[in-house]
């Protein structure tokens, strides 16, 4: 009776070992891999990494309105983050308003002490008496030296010009736009430093500034011959803010891509 | 007019501004002047019918592409990635560069050319591609005008329909 239960104990165990032995080898396999880190890693990153790539290519399309909404809703809950996020940008602003408006302040303070006690006041006090000839279109006259010579309306990132005037013939303006973005990035990169980002806003040389006016997705770069005041200068940017304004915020990126010619007329007419 | 800005970079000395010269101007000088910051010049070339102003910058070469910095590189459509086939240390920090700049333009159009064909026979050309890390593109040379109009006329097909 023993005998017989011992040889279908032995079959028992043949059959398991034949149904078993490819399945149990798997397992083993299976089981080092999952304990070997490096092997694991070097299986799975490939198809992570594909995954992540799959990801990043469409992650606008997949995921960007539900980041939009958690950023908005962020930022509703907690207004102490948006300022956080906010405040540095606008204490520069604040700080570079206040910068401007006191050398403004100095500059007008100097032409009135200048103009009050200078022999050209008293001179033109008297022209004035006599001839009827006003001493503030004399002024004015000066100021009339600073001239606008020529305007850029450039990409921001790519350097692709979209619009431009000039008054006098000058090199390929497509070669202006991008040369003056590469300075504009590299002096930006150069200093800044870390979550400080600040734009170029002048470049100087002779007798010649240009001035950078900076917006979102493209800057306006406008060459000036002669001496511009801060006052002028002010102007000439609230000039800049309105004809962004009122000739580009309600076209979009594509057809300001498209309408080249159309928005260097619009320059024309607004900075000529 | 369509308008693209399109990058020459890679290693220094493998004759991104060469590539450049002979592809703006039809000019090449066998003077090796190193170019500071970058250059910026555009050529317009015919494409599918259609006529596209390329705008190209020549970047100063960098052993690795992360010291370029950042800025140039935005805003890009395409990018040439040139190595020197005569130097083998210019293709060493290929794929993380190739790598870094594609996740710096994930949809930009990136080839990878081999420059200096004309300084070595085809079986080295052909040993020099085959040990790359990544597949070459096109091999060109700045000296005779190999494939240099083939290349533009490739990115700018390219971008057409990107």
């Amino acid at each position: 009776m023993s005998f017989m239960y011992d040889k279908e104990d032995k079959q028992l165990e043949q059959l398991k070992d034949i149904l078993l032995n490819g399945t149990q080898q798997d397992i083993d396999d299976i089981r080092i891999l999952l304990n070997n880190e490096e092997k694991l890693a070097k299986k799975i990153d490939p198809i992570l990494e594909k995954h992540v790539e799959v990801i990043r290519a469409d992650f606008d399309n997949t995921y960007g309105k539900e980041v939009e909404s958690i950023v908005v809703h962020t930022l509703e809950n907690s207004p102490e983050l948006l300022l956080k996020v906010i405040s540095p940008m606008l204490g520069r602003l604040i700080k570079k308003y206040i910068g401007q408006q006191f050398q403004i302040l100095r500059e007008s303070i100097d032409q009135s002490v200048k103009k009050a006690t200078s022999f050209g006041s008293i001179k033109s006090t008297i022209k004035e008496k006599l001839f009827g000839v006003k001493a503030s279109d004399e002024y004015i006259a000066e100021f009339d030296k600073a001239q606008i010579a020529e305007v850029y309306l450039i990409e921001r990132n790519s350097g692709i010009l979209m619009g431009s005037f000039s008054r006098q013939n000058t090199i390929d303006r497509d070669m202006i736009g991008g040369m003056l973005t590469a300075i504009k990035g590299f002096v930006e990169d150069a200093i800044n430093k870390g979550n400080e980002s600040e734009d170029l806003e002048m470049i100087e040389y002779g007798n010649h500034k240009i001035l950078i006016q900076n917006f979102y997705t493209y800057y306006v770069a406008v060459v000036i011959s002669g001496t511009i005041s801060a006052s002028n200068r002010s102007e000439l940017s609230d000039k800049i803010l309105e004809f962004a304004d009122k000739e580009l915020s309600i076209i979009s990126q594509s057809e300001i891509n498209s309408k080249t010619s159309h928005i260097s007329d619009k320059l024309e007419d607004w900075f000529k | 007019m369509i308008s693209k800005k399109v990058i020459l970079t890679g290693s220094f000395g493998v004759g991104k501004t060469s590539l450049f010269n002979k592809f703006v101007y039809s000019k090449f000088s066998d003077k090796y002047l190193t170019t500071i910051g970058v250059k910026v010049n555009k050529k317009v070339i015919k494409v599918g019918g259609e006529e596209m102003s390329i705008l190209l910058w020549d970047i100063a070469g960098e052993v690795s592409q992360d010291k370029v910095p950042v800025s140039y590189f935005l805003g890009a459509s395409g990018i040439i990635y040139v190595f020197d086939l005569t130097r083998a240390v210019t293709t060493k920090n290929m794929k993380e560069d190739i790598e870094y700049l594609r996740r710096l333009l994930p949809n930009g159009v990136i080839k990878i050319v081999g420059n200096k064909s004309d300084l070595v026979g085809q079986d080295i050309i052909e040993k020099v591609i085959a040990e790359l890390a990544l597949p070459c593109d096109l091999v060109t040379s700045a000296k005779t005008g190999e494939n240099v109009e083939e290349l533009f006329t490739i990115i700018g097909e390219e971008l057409l329909v990107a």
